[in-house]
């Protein structure tokens, strides 16, 4: 009884000195007025894509990306060719059973050339331009490693080599397109295709990879990515791998995207400040250009 | 701008080409003048008393004793005159004196509990002359903390502890409960520089803050300067708090032992030779890990001990020398690990060695020289969910400080000294998701590469009483900064000034300007302590503070009530944040992930102070504000300071019911700190399609407050006479009697059904109870 009394005495000490107590407060909502979040990337060969959609209050249930899609704006993109004007589209994300609306052009983007952004929402005009000279690399060569530990954790992963653009201020992510069936998941969450996927069929999905690589102290030498696939994989399974170069504005702001991100998640890292590009509203009107494709089979299974 | 960076060479002229001046200034026409001169102890154990009252009544005029208890009053030729000697909680003692020579007078006061038996006597002429300092002393923005207070309020499990009653002083704010330090006047933890005998201590806490490294039975006197610095202090833009260890009974061998709810004491002291030399010797562990160790499985590694030794040993050589050698050391080491996916590991400790030697070169000219080596490190190991983070800090310093004190008449004390210190830091951090199936590769400090730098200051300082009315403070410190890639100096001016309004009440104003060579940078994520102290670089540059304060100072009922009220107003230059998305990597250099920018703090202060009769205490409220501006944070836009506290009230009492019982209380109230969280979120389409999701739009910097923290702590004192020692006392107290759960910090969850985020507050400490027991033999 006496050890038990001081086993309880001692447990409680700990818990009240080292852990304390957790309970679920209200935190009050601060006034907060919706913006406009804006992301367009023009690529040289394609016609523009514009995701145009408006931030809510941060005590908010889940939202969509087609709850948040801001339909009633005007959009133009002036370029080289004359004026683009831009028309509500979407397209349907099979592995997450939604729709992705965006705005989209038709005259496709020349390489070097300046493009000037118009967007009336609200009787407000925001304005941003961008110039599409940025080169692309090359792929110079592409391994499997089944384990390797960066600043995310360790995983599994595909490496990457390409050279730096030497002379120049360059920003690089990658880039992979998957043919996946509903028996893949997400390696994050450990979500499933949903339903809308039928047994057999394979859809395409796009990874975009979240970290950025700054030229900035090692210009014009070898760069290796060690891409982590975000969904699993088997083996014989085929990725199509790109490496996408960047203008700097949209460097920066998907850098900070990422930063942020880890810092949502990561109780250690300090809080990161979402920055634009546009004037009025969150976001980025850039340019990116991509390296040619190259093909990967994956040597092994990883679930 | 008044103080400039100057070149080693100009600078170092500064202080020489000063000390004529001001010797001529402080030669008053005094005729023929003698000086009385001394040493003012208690009487019971030999003790020096620090800051004791000599005050020659046939004159108007007197001195205070200094932190080695020596006096000098300086006075014109008399066929009689009559010397006072007063100090709080002592029988005053009046010695009539021939004047026609100089005198050395080493006095013994009595102390009252002696002459009584514990019954408390009022005495006026004390407190009439310890209250007269409040107005009559040139000095503000300076609270004395007697010893004998601090062993009488509440103790959080049984602990006695200086720092939490500092941080119910009037402009002190305790950081959050349960981590370190506290802040002053709108400044950082690392603003303050405390000391322990002149030994600088970076991490004075044991068990994450909830009470402090000093062990009070070891202790004399403490001091808290938190503006209107006098020139001899420099190092830090915010405040010192300068703790004497006490010197050991000279007369008798003396033991004390105490055990509480977690740690046990022990305390000796005596004479080595009587009346000459005399040591103390106290140190303190707590026993939970001992106590815990036959219920642990093999699985559960949690554990906690600290302990902490004070050493000290004096020696008279001569009347005019004496030897003193103090030693302290103090270790804290945690392990806890729960089935939430929370771990840490915290190991650190301070290490300090003074060896001082006083000698009078004469009965005005006073000097003490120091040698202090002084080392620290911290050591936190953090896991949370999937994350991990660690961090080492490591410094060492070795010290030689001299200063001369020099009393050439009663109405001039003139300070000189210079100050050499070498540091050498150790630090790093790195931090990520945790590794799948591995294990996560411990700091090496033996790898972490050292940044060696040095500071060196040179002050003067002459506290000058024009006459009864008026006073002046003025001083000047130079320091100087040597580090591998960057030299920095600067000039420090210092000055107070005092008119007295009547008898009874007088105004002061002051003006300091700081530099701070050494930088903790705070994180605003962390909810543990992550102790990072990088020195000044070429890129990271010193810190810089220039402070006004403005007060009214009054005392009432013949100096029973001391009241102060103070506004200040304090700008810091070069403030240290972590940038954005800082995230601490091993051994890369941390000027690399820094952002600088500044900060400034207004207030006001009212203290109200009772140091005699069955009830004393204080009531100390600051109303202040405290923002800071960095380019790179918050978009450039100016935000609050974590700990900008609007409201900040204190109440403390003791109430000596009889010889037996005394009760004791102290209530806190301090409006939340605040804390940072996003105010919108937003999707992004083309953002890395790993780890989906929506992301925060941030409006401001710290745009939320943690909820209010007040509690009351209460404890009563049974004074006991068992025949086998010579003096008990039973401790019984409460903090936070009403339980009040204080927020520590909110963090941001995700409902599982709704997928709206909500905040999760967590709170540290309620009610908790306590019982220790202490006796003398």
């Amino acid at each position: 009884m006496k050890r038990q009394m001081i086993r309880l005495l001692l447990v409680l000490l700990f818990a009240t000195v080292a852990v304390g107590c957790t309970k679920t407060i209200n935190v009050e909502q601060q006034p907060y007025e919706s913006r406009l979040a804006l992301e367009g990337l023009l690529m040289p060969g394609s016609t523009p894509q514009i995701f145009l959609t408006k931030t809510v209050p941060f005590f908010t249930s889940d939202q969509t990306p087609s709850t948040l899609f801001v339909r009633d704006a005007d959009l133009s993109i002036e370029g080289p060719d004359g004026v683009d004007l831009l028309v509500v589209d979407s397209t349907y994300n099979q592995f997450y059973c939604r729709y992705e609306p965006f705005y989209r052009g038709s005259i496709p983007i020349r390489f070097d050339a300046t493009y000037h952004l118009r967007l009336t929402h609200s009787e407000r005009l925001y304005e941003a331009s961008t110039v599409t000279n940025i080169p692309a690399v090359t792929i110079t060569h592409t391994e499997y490693v089944s384990e390797f530990v960066d600043i995310y954790g360790g995983h599994e992963g595909v490496i990457v080599d390409f050279d730096d653009i030497p002379g120049r201020a360059d920003q690089y992510r990658f880039e992979m397109t998957r043919l996946l069936d509903n028996t893949h998941e997400t390696v994050d969450e450990r979500e499933y295709s949903s339903a809308c996927l039928p047994d057999g069929e394979i859809i395409e999905v796009r990874d975009i990879g979240r970290f950025i690589y700054f030229d900035d102290r090692l210009d014009g030498a070898p760069v290796r990515f060690v891409v982590e696939p975000a969904h699993t994989h088997r083996k014989g399974d085929v990725a199509f791998l790109y490496i996408q170069s960047l203008d700097r504005a949209a460097a920066d702001y998907y850098d900070r995207l990422d930063r942020q991100r880890e810092a949502n998640v990561n109780p250690f890292i300090e809080p990161v400040f979402l920055s634009s590009s546009i004037d009025g509203l969150i976001g980025v009107f850039g340019a990116m250009n991509r390296s040619p494709v190259v093909e990967f089979i994956f040597p092994e299974d990883a679930l | 701008m008044i103080s400039r960076y100057l070149s080693v060479r100009a600078a170092l002229c500064v202080i020489p080409a000063m000390i004529p001046v001001i010797l001529f200034l402080a030669t008053d026409s005094l005729g023929q003048a003698f000086t009385i001169s001394g040493i003012v102890r208690d009487a019971d154990s030999g003790e020096v008393l620090i800051g004791a009252n000599i005050h020659a009544l046939s004159f108007g005029t007197g001195t205070v004793s200094n932190r080695y208890g020596f006096y000098s009053l300086t006075l014109p030729q008399a066929d009689s005159t009559t010397i006072a000697y007063t100090f709080i909680g002592f029988e005053p003692q009046v010695k009539k004196v021939y004047l026609d020579e100089n005198l050395r007078l080493d006095i013994e006061l009595i102390s009252t509990a002696t002459l009584l038996d514990g019954i408390v006597v009022t005495a006026e002429s004390a407190a009439e002359n310890m209250a007269e300092r409040n107005v009559r002393s040139t000095r503000m923005s300076v609270v004395d903390v007697p010893i004998r207070f601090v062993e009488a309020l509440p103790a959080i499990l049984g602990e006695q502890d200086v720092l939490k009653v500092i941080q119910l002083l009037p402009g002190v704010q305790s950081a959050q409960e349960g981590t370190t330090g506290f802040h002053v006047r709108g400044g950082n933890l690392d603003q303050n520089l405390v000391e322990l005998d002149e030994a600088t201590v970076y991490n004075p806490n044991h068990l994450f803050g909830l009470f402090s490294t000093f062990n009070s039975r070891a202790l004399n006197h403490i001091e808290l300067v938190k503006g209107g610095f006098p020139a001899q202090y420099g190092g830090r833009l915010s405040s010192v708090v300068r703790i004497s260890m006490r010197e050991g009974n000279r007369k008798e061998f003396v033991g004390r032992a105490g055990v509480g709810l977690i740690s046990a004491q022990l305390s000796l002291e005596g004479p080595l030779i009587k009346n000459r030399t005399s040591y103390i010797i106290s140190g303190r562990r707590s026993y939970i890990d001992i106590v815990a160790k036959p219920f642990q499985t093999g699985q559960n590694d949690n554990t906690y001990f600290f302990y902490d030794l004070n050493a000290k040993v004096n020696h008279q050589l001569s009347a005019n020398d004496r030897l003193y050698g103090s030693f302290f050391t103090g270790r804290d080491n945690a392990e806890y690990v729960d089935s939430g996916g929370l771990g840490y590991g915290i190991r650190f400790g301070n290490s300090t060695g003074t060896f001082r030697w006083n000698h009078l070169f004469g009965p005005k000219l006073f000097s003490n020289m120091s040698l202090i080596f002084n080392q620290y490190f911290i050591r936190v190991n953090t896991i949370q969910g999937q994350f991990y983070s660690q961090n080492y800090s490591g410094i060492r310093d070795a010290t030689a400080k001299t200063t001369l004190e020099y009393y050439p008449s009663p109405r001039h004390t003139i300070q000189l000294g210079g100050v050499a210190t070498k540091h050498v830091f150790k630090s790093t951090g790195t931090g990520g998701q945790l590794p799948t199936g591995q294990v996560v590769t411990t700091i090496d400090p033996e790898r972490i590469p050292e940044r060696k730098t040095s500071e060196y200051a040179f002050f003067i300082q002459d506290d000058w009483n024009v006459n009864d009315r008026a006073g002046i403070s003025a001083g000047l410190r130079v320091p100087f900064y040597v580090a591998s890639d960057a030299n920095y100096s600067a000039l420090e001016p210092r000055i107070s000034v005092r008119v007295a309004v009547d008898s009874a009440s007088s105004i002061k104003a002051s003006y300091t300007r700081m530099n701070q060579f050494v930088h903790l940078v705070p994180s605003s994520t962390a909810s543990l302590p992550t102790d990072i102290w990088t020195p000044s670089s070429k890129i990271t540059k010193p810190q810089v503070a220039t402070q006004y304060a403005l007060g009214y100072f009054r005392n009432f009922k013949e100096g029973k009530y001391e009241t102060s009220l103070e506004l200040y107003y304090k700008e810091m230059e070069r403030q240290v944040l972590f940038r954005e998305g800082t995230q601490l990597l091993a051994y890369e250099d941390i000027d690399d992930v820094l952002t600088f920018g500044r900060g400034w703090s207004y207030g006001a202060e009212l203290f109200i102070r009772r140091q005699l009769g069955r009830l004393t205490g204080w009531l100390s409220y600051t109303l202040s504000w405290t923002r800071q501006k960095f380019d790179a944070l918050n978009r450039g836009a100016s935000f609050p300071f974590k700990y900008d506290r609007r409201h900040n009230l204190a109440v403390v009492g003791t109430y000596r019911l009889n010889r037996r019982w005394s009760l004791s209380s102290n209530f806190i109230f301090q409006t939340g700190p605040a804390y940072t969280l996003p105010v919108g979120r937003l999707f992004s389409n083309l953002g890395g399609d790993l780890y989906q999701g929506l992301f925060y739009d941030y409006d401001r910097f710290n745009n939320y407050r943690l909820g209010s923290y007040h509690r009351l702590d209460v404890a009563a004192t049974f004074k006991t006479h068992p025949r086998w020692v010579k003096e008990g006392e039973l401790v019984i107290s409460v903090y936070n009697i009403y339980s009040r759960l204080n927020p520590y910090y909110v963090f941001l969850d995700l409902d599982t059904t709704s997928g709206e985020p909500v905040g999760k507050q967590v709170s540290l400490l309620p009610i908790v109870p306590s019982v220790s027991y202490n006796v003398r033999f």
